[in-house]
């Protein structure tokens, strides 16, 4: 144990992390022995092919998924040792997400969306909460509007009140400006970015555009399972692992 | 050119699964209707036979005069059998003591139905029916086969002669049972079987004489009607064509409502499959709006769509319908073979085959369900915009909402109509389906406002399942609908089968008379009763029988019908309708048992004017009112009383009953015999004996084989609704899961976000058993509102049983249908909460 807690300012810790599934005729090693470390306060994208198992990286390190093989810590939790239902408690305590389709649940309005973790995490002044980050994504004129009455870019600014609303302190973004055009592809980008750094949140994220990823202090490409890493030109941090 | 895409989008679409469901749907709609109309039909048919067994054949021409030979020949074209007797009333001597006896004198194979039994050897002391050997034809030329009474009362053994008219006969037989005994009291010669080439040497055949022709007929249903179309311009106005159906008995009766109401359950149970049908189509559409989007972007011309996607539909309509045939037709097997095995005594010896008709109505239901249902959806589907390749929440138009009514509506009906061919059972159920309708369309949007009306917490189940029900408002309330549906008919068939079932037991309880006595002189009234207490039997009330007819109703004279019920021109010209023929009638200080008063009074015991209380039904049809005076001959005497009250008589009930019941003050004087009615458990059967030997001119009637075969048929019913019931389950199941399967992607969606936000799984499941216990509990509550209200409007107008409210049906409805969607609804949806949030990376992203 000593060895991960002498890195107090890793954040993520991924050890040797191999992914299998079954497929028809035997099995797929989609990540082949990945080790990684983040610091805290980091943002680091992860870019790479179609099929490269960016997506599946991301859902292990959110603890959406279990390994077949390797360890992963997030903010001092062994990952790979919780249950379901832990990793579920953590995620609502630590984790923020963003998603290219901005999965809003169409039965709550604005408020609600954004209400919605900090609810579930216990929260007392989660309407407080979530009325000050939908003015800071400026749209507290729409809190009381449903999704379907959001157009796209207002329907992701909403995703990212809702996942800076518990404070995580690791937010996962999966191609947040995916489904935007340009304008509203900067806009949330900005947003993104700017409250990132209010927060002090390190950001993880799985994206396509180049010019997105160099926004992140660190670029990690994805290549049939596994990861080789590029400074970008906003790293302030040196270089650690590379396998 | 559009053969090929299409064929290859089929075939797609049946490896994803997108049309397998539409396809279970219009086989399951198949499947019911046809498993319900064959066994339906084949056990009705399988009833009509056994039960024919009381007219001695399938159907019975009857005339006061002979049929043309070629007439009756010809039903030989249509594979009929037949054989004939001639009845008459004739006083039969052995030696000094005579007799007046039913004389049949058969030709043929006669009875066509049903076991004639003779014992060739004095009787013994046990039941009757357990003595002597089937036999069919007539007895041989110069031989008698005479009923028991016959025997006792003329003191005659086998072998001894028997005068019938101018010929003497050979007492050969003693019949221990005759099919088609009457069992009317008022008629009640004991029966002599002769062979119809002795009637002319008894030379009783003269101008005047009062004869029945009866020709008897069995064979398949179809021939029977077929051979019926052919003779019924040459028949005359008195020569009546007679089935057990139309005969007015307890067991037409029971025979009629068996069939209303396999009929009603069936029909509801389309209803369901149709449901089942219209919720996939609309699925199936809305999931095809992308691949037509894109198939209008790649330049494919509206017809070659059309094309395309109507050829998908056939083809699985096709599918559904074959695979629906299949299973329906092993169903009906099952289910009939079921019903022999349990009950084999109940069917006929030749089990009745499936007619086309099921075939028919199952295969209309598979078309106008695949046409009709996927209508609306597939217009929609057409009218896709083709901008919604780029913008995936564009929508075509919706159909107004009465326009999707009326279509849903016309294909209810026109199933419903297809299928009962009951104008008036159609509408009413149509109506009702309608209410359900309009009730779940308020119930949902006071869901809307309850959900909307409070501050949401996601942390509460509660409010998740309410605003995951709100959500889904629309497919909700259809939901709601269907379940409701569901539970509706289950209540309906469940109720109404306990209904029935109670009725008819009530009809005959345990301990129901099973022989009346009539012929009963005054003077042997006391010993009678004496003779009965030493037995220990219970009798009903002794009524005196006096037969007389009415004249005049107040000023007018009766005319229009002879005692046979011919017209009568002389006496049409003069007065007013009449009951046609010589009545028994009785006279009574108290008023019987179960024939409560409609209107007016019953008279006290002291009343010294005459008075008359006339049966309902009767009053209404001679227009008879209180206050109206009836003038009646009796003999030479004439009695005029005026109607003091209107009595309902139960006719089925196996108790004397009367159209006219006159007071003391009337008819006491009246010299008059006796009838009673009394239950006689087979142990006893020694009383009978001693009885007639005692008193060789009393009459008496058994009806133990007709209440036998009423409780056969409670029993076949009671087994057939339990089937029915069975699968209305397996519908409403299936159209429940259906119904999840529809909203399926949405709560996968759902919950995967909820579960990565970090919902636990606790919260989630809690949410998903709330939603559904909601739901149940909302279609449960509705279910019991409109079966209330269907039960009123069926036992009202289409199976006529008096109708009560059923308070503890509305919580039994609520907690069953709450618990019954829960628990399916959970389970269904059991996968969502154990699927790994990383689905939602996988699958949504």
């Amino acid at each position: 144990m000593s060895e991960q807690v002498a890195e107090q300012k890793d954040i993520i810790i991924v050890k040797n992390l191999i992914k299998r599934v079954e497929v028809n005729n035997g099995q797929l090693e989609i990540l082949k022995s990945i080790s990684l470390n983040v610091k805290q306060g980091q943002s680091i994208a992860i870019v790479g092919a179609s099929g490269s198992g960016k997506s599946t990286l991301l859902g292990l390190l959110a603890g959406l998924d279990s390994s077949t093989f390797g360890e992963i810590w997030l903010d001092n939790a062994p990952l790979h040792e919780l249950d379901e239902e832990q990793r579920t408690h953590l995620r609502a305590e630590k984790v923020g997400f963003i998603f290219q389709s901005f999965l809003l649940l169409p039965a709550l309005t604005a408020l609600e969306n954004v209400m919605l973790p900090a609810q579930l995490a216990g929260h007392k002044d989660a309407e407080q909460q979530a009325l000050a980050l939908l003015k800071k994504v400026g749209l507290d004129h729409r809190d009381d509007h449903y999704p379907n009455q959001l157009s796209g870019g207002e329907q992701q600014r909403v995703a990212i009140a809702r996942a800076f609303i518990c404070q995580p302190k690791i937010l996962f973004a999966d191609e947040p400006t995916g489904n935007l055009d340009g304008d509203n592809g900067h806009r949330i980008e900005r947003l993104l970015f700017e409250l990132n750094e209010q927060h002090h949140t390190t950001l993880v994220l799985v994206t396509h555009d180049p010019k997105l990823a160099a926004n992140c202090q660190r670029i990690i490409t994805m290549s049939d399972g596994t990861i080789s890493e590029q400074q970008t030109t906003n790293s302030q941090e040196e270089l650690t692992h590379v396998v | 050119m559009w053969f090929k895409p299409a064929k290859s989008l089929l075939k797609q679409q049946l490896k994803r699964g997108e049309l397998t469901i539409f396809l279970l749907a219009i086989a399951l709609a198949v499947t019911s209707v046809f498993s319900l109309s064959g066994f339906g039909e084949r056990l009705n048919q399988a009833l009509v036979v056994k039960s024919s067994n009381f007219l001695a054949a399938d159907r019975v021409l009857s005339s006061a005069h002979p049929i043309d030979d070629k007439l009756i020949n010809s039903s030989e074209q249509f594979s009929l059998n037949k054989a004939n007797y001639l009845s008459f009333n004739s006083m039969v001597f052995a030696g000094d003591e005579m007799l007046l006896a039913y004389t049949k004198a058969v030709s043929g194979p006669y009875p066509l139905r049903g076991d004639l039994k003779i014992s060739r050897t004095p009787l013994i002391n046990a039941p009757l029916d357990t003595q002597g050997e089937v036999i069919v034809g007539p007895p041989q030329q110069g031989n008698v086969w005479v009923a028991p009474e016959v025997l006792i009362r003329l003191q005659l053994s086998i072998g001894d002669k028997l005068d019938v008219g101018d010929a003497t006969f050979t007492v050969s037989g003693i019949t221990t049972e005759v099919p088609d005994a009457s069992f009317s009291i008022f008629n009640s010669s004991p029966t002599i079987f002769i062979n119809q080439q002795d009637v002319p040497a008894t030379n009783i055949i003269q101008p005047g004489s009062r004869l029945y022709y009866n020709y008897l007929f069995s064979g398949e249903e179809s021939d029977l009607a077929a051979y019926y179309q052919s003779i019924k311009p040459s028949l005359k106005t008195n020569q009546n064509w007679e089935d057990i159906k139309g005969e007015k008995s307890p067991l037409a009766n029971s025979l009629a409502r068996a069939n209303q109401f396999l009929l009603l359950a069936s029909l509801l149970g389309i209803i369901l499959a149709a449901t089942a049908i219209s919720v996939t189509a609309a699925r199936f559409s809305q999931n095809q709006l992308d691949a037509v989007a894109l198939l209008k972007t790649l330049g494919t011309s509206d017809s070659v769509i059309r094309k395309i996607f109507t050829f998908q539909l056939a083809t699985i309509a096709t599918l559904g319908v074959i695979l629906g045939l299949i299973a329906g037709y092993i169903l009906q097997e099952l289910a009939f073979a079921a019903v022999a095995y349990y009950m084999p005594q109940s069917l006929p010896e030749q089990l009745p085959a499936l007619s086309f008709k099921p075939l028919l109505i199952s295969v209309s239901t598979g078309v106008i369900c695949a046409a009709m249902f996927s209508l609306t959806p597939m217009l929609r589907l057409f009218k896709v915009p083709v901008m919604r390749v780029i913008k995936r929440d564009m929508q075509p138009t919706q159909f107004k909402l009465w326009l999707n009514g009326l279509v849903f509506g016309g294909a209810i009906f026109s199933l419903l109509l297809i299928y009962s061919q009951d104008l008036t059972l159609s509408l009413i159920t149509l109506c009702v389906a309608g209410l359900v309708a309009a009730i779940l369309s308020f119930i949902a949007m006071g869901l809307i406002r309850l959900s909307r009306g409070k501050k949401f917490s996601a942390a509460s189940p509660w409010q998740l399942a309410i605003a995951s029900l709100y959500q889904r408002a629309p497919q909700a309330s259809m939901q709601i609908a269907s379940i409701a549906t569901a539970i509706m008919l289950m209540l309906i068939i469940l109720l109404l089968r306990n209904e029935l079932v109670d009725e008819w037991q009530d009809q005959i309880p345990q301990g129901t008379a099973n022989h009346f006595l009539g012929n009963v002189m005054p003077d042997q009234v006391e010993p009678i009763n004496e003779l009965m207490a030493k037995y220990d039997v219970e009798t009903s009330d002794l009524y005196p029988i006096i037969r007389g007819r009415v004249v005049a109703i107040n000023e007018d004279t009766i005319g229009g019908y002879d005692s046979e019920g011919n017209v009568d021109n002389e006496r049409k010209r003069s007065g007013r309708r009449g009951f046609g023929r010589e009545l028994s009638l009785t006279w009574r200080d108290t008023l019987p048992k179960q024939n409560p008063i409609q209107q007016g009074e019953w008279w006290s015991i002291d009343q010294l004017e005459p008075e008359v209380s006339i049966e309902e039904e009767v009053a209404a049809r001679l227009d008879i009112k209180l206050g109206d005076v009836l003038v009646t001959n009796i003999g030479e005497e004439q009695i005029t009383a005026t109607v003091t009250s209107i009595r309902k008589v139960d006719w089925r009930s196996m108790r004397p009953n009367f159209f006219l019941i006159f007071n003391r003050a009337a008819l006491g004087d009246m010299p008059s015999t006796y009838i009673s009615s009394f239950h006689l458990p087979t142990e006893q059967h020694p009383l009978l004996n001693e009885l007639l030997t005692e008193y060789p001119t009393l009459s008496l009637i058994k009806v133990d084989r007709l209440i036998k075969k009423l409780r056969e048929i409670i029993e076949q019913v009671s087994l057939a609704l339990s089937y029915i019931m069975l699968l209305v389950v397996c519908a409403s199941i299936l159209v429940l899961l259906v119904q999840i399967q529809a909203s399926y992607q949405q709560r996968h969606q759902d919950l995967v976000i909820l579960r990565t936000l970090g919902a636990g799984k606790q919260l989630l499941k809690q949410a998903i058993a709330i939603e559904f216990l909601i739901c149940g509990a909302l279609a449960g509550f509705t279910a019991a509102l409109t079966t209330e209200v269907a039960l009123f409007l069926i036992q009202t107008f289409v199976i006529e049983m008096p109708w009560q409210p059923h308070p503890s049906l509305w919580l039994l409805a609520t907690v069953i249908g709450s618990l019954f969607v829960a628990a399916i609804g959970t389970r269904a949806c059991k996968d969502l909460t154990h699927l790994p949030p990383n689905e939602l990376i996988r699958n949504l992203s």
